[in-house]
């Protein structure tokens, strides 16, 4: 028997495939497809303090070998969530990270506040990357000192370990993860959308209703198996890597690029059942290699 | 939850009808049995590049034989992929996904009198939902709108509507059959003086607008079957929305029918 579990900044997870922020919802839908108890966590849609009513359709458009979204983080407000969704998620014995966002700091600490009282949460993942909210999120993420300063404000009232999420759309993303390291992370996730746009050259319009919007899909898995690396490289921190996760050979290279965890996300659409097959993938993959444990090959490259 | 079901399921036909049109049909026995008119499957192409699913409505189902059709269009990558797929291979589908029609909301201590208007390839979830309605005895005219006469959608169409429908009236764009017009000329120049009961209909997003200002009129319920991009077809992408109650919602999820007076077709 291999051992999947991971330990990720001091929490055990029982296998190292996790969920995306925002393609998997609260698990609920999947859960047909999926047995959710195989899972090491399963990220939630994104959540805000106050209910958020997202963009103009359309907001979704097919690229190759990827898609573009801009949802713009529609949800119904952290207050819904806690009272529809996690009842559901404390079903399955897995670890829950629910993402936060927001535009302001004051709605970050708004927000992580809402779960005061919440049970059943393992971890905050700080999404400072969203590449849709034009006053926010865009700025926190590419610039080392927000990055900082939003994730200290959070540790501050983070009743769980805090996860930032790192936006891909930046000159030198060691630096950003370095602001989030110093601000008191406990661990990283990467990547988040790439900005992209597409045009419907016959109407001469963008496709989508927000004019731009975010890559992801294995057209993006190079950019992120990069950053994972270099990350990896000059940070402490464990990270999640995700960006165009879609077989076990994908997920393996974010392991040997430094990844304690992987997640899965627009795979999922491609594929419902994907995050249960690329974890099948890597037990048989771990079995035809001996490998007893992921420890044995993370973060091999030198 | 609603009953989903993924699976492989074999093609029995697929097969050109007309130019661009094709009728596919699959051996789905789980989602055969279930399936109501107005929801619609996903179809996963298999197909590297093309990554999402393609949505597609349900145009027919026979439970004793566990088969289903579905009537498509190729307009893009994804279709003529689908075109291509040979008989016998196994095609992944997700359904039976959706609301589909409130067929509930026509009274049941009275018999019905219903139109069912549509327009092009808008017209596949309707046969269904024609064909649920006159098992339950509901009077049906039905409506359609086309480019031109030279469509073989359209006898097919008709062929099928023709048993089933107490009046079948035809819209052609350029006159060359039926009504010259937009098939909300012929609802209301036709249907004058008929008061329904409720108005269904599916096609292009300006002829919905046009039945939806015309039902509000004439003051008759009506449902309306809508489209939008879309990715995952079960809720959790909240990609496919539209305006309803200042509120956008999913077309997946909460739809694709909506209740005219609800929904802005505009926006
Ligand atoms: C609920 C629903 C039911 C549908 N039922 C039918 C049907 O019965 N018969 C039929 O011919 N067509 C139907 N359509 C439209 C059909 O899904 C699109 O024509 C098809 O996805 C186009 O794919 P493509 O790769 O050929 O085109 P491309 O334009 O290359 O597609 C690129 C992307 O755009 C999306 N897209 C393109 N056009 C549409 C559209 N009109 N609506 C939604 N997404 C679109 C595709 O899904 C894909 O993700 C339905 C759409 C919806 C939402
Ligand atoms: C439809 C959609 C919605 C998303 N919503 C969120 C979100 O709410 N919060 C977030 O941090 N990331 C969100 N993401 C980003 C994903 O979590 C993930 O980082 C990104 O898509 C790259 O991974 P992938 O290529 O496997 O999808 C979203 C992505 C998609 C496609
Ligand atoms: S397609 Fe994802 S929510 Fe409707």
């Amino acid at each position: 028997m291999v051992d999947l579990s991971v330990n990720f900044a001091g929490v055990e997870l029982k296998s190292p495939i996790v969920t995306a922020s925002g393609t998997f919802g609260s698990g609920k839908e999947y859960s047909q497809f999926v047995d959710l108890n195989r899972l090491g966590a399963i990220t939630v849609k994104g959540v805000s303090h106050e209910p958020w009513a997202g963009n103009p359709p359309p907001r979704i458009a097919e690229t190759h070998g990827g898609m573009l979204n801009a949802i713009g983080l529609q949800n119904p407000s952290a207050r819904e969530f806690i009272a529809n969704d996690l009842p559901f998620l404390k079903q399955f014995d897995t670890k829950v990270i629910v993402n936060l966002c927001g535009r302001t700091i004051e709605d970050y600490i708004a927000v992580a506040k809402d779960f005061d009282e919440a049970e059943g949460i393992d971890f905050f993942e700080l999404n400072i990357s969203c590449p849709n909210i034009k006053a926010g999120g865009m700025a926190m993420g590419t610039d080392p000192k927000m990055a900082e300063e939003v994730t200290r404000v959070v540790k501050q009232h983070a009743k769980v370990p805090v996860i930032v999420k790192l936006s891909p759309n930046v000159t030198d993303i060691v630096s950003i993860a370095k602001g989030a390291e110093a601000g008191g992370a406990d661990g990283l996730c990467l990547i988040n959308t790439l900005l992209g746009m597409r045009i419907d050259i016959r109407n001469k319009q963008p496709i989508l209703g927000n004019k731009i919007g975010g890559l992801s899909g294995p057209a993006i898995k190079p950019v992120a198996v990069r950053m994972v690396y270099q990350v990896a490289k000059a940070t402490n921190l464990p990270i999640i890597g995700t960006g165009g996760v879609s077989t076990w050979e994908d997920a393996i290279e974010f392991i040997m690029a430094g990844a304690t965890a992987v997640s899965v996300g627009t795979a999922n659409f491609a594929n419902p059942r994907a995050t249960i097959e690329i974890l099948d993938g890597i037990i048989s993959y771990m079995q035809d290699n001996k490998i007893q444990n992921l420890n044995q090959i993370r973060g091999i490259i030198e | 939850m609603k009953e989903m079901h993924l699976i492989d399921a074999k093609i029995i036909r697929n097969e050109k009808i007309d130019h661009d049109i094709f009728a596919m049909e699959l051996h789905a026995p789980e989602i055969a049995k279930t399936a109501r008119a107005g929801q619609f499957i996903m179809v996963y192409l298999d197909k590297g590049e093309l990554l999402l699913p393609r949505p597609i409505s349900i145009y027919d189902t026979d439970c004793d034989a566990g088969t289903m059709k579905i009537i498509y269009q190729v307009v893009g990558k994804g279709t003529a992929v689908l075109s291509k797929l040979p008989f016998a291979q196994d095609v992944k589908i997700l359904g039976a996904l959706g609301n589909g029609f409130d067929i509930e909301a026509l009274a049941s201590d009275k018999p019905s009198h219903v139109a069912i208007v549509g327009g092009g390839i808008g017209i596949p979830p309707l046969y269904l939902l024609a064909k649920t309605l006159a098992a339950r005895g509901v009077k049906i005219d039905v409506y359609m709108g086309f480019r031109n006469a030279a469509s073989i959608l359209m006898d097919i169409l008709v062929n099928d509507l023709l048993p089933i429908a107490n009046k079948n009236s035809i819209a052609t764009e350029d006159g060359s059959a039926g009504y010259h017009g937009y098939v909300t000329g012929v609802l209301e120049s036709q249907g004058a003086g008929i008061q329904y009961d409720e108005i269904f209909s599916c096609g292009p997003k300006l002829m919905l607008q046009a039945v939806a200002n015309l039902a509000k009129r004439v003051n008759t319920p009506c449902q309306l079957c809508m489209e939008e991009r879309m990715a995952c077809g079960i809720g959790t992408c909240v990609g496919c929305v539209v305006k309803v109650g200042g509120n956008y919602v999913r077309v997946c999820t909460e739809g694709p029918v909506f209740r005219g007076d609800e929904v802005m077709c505009d926006g």
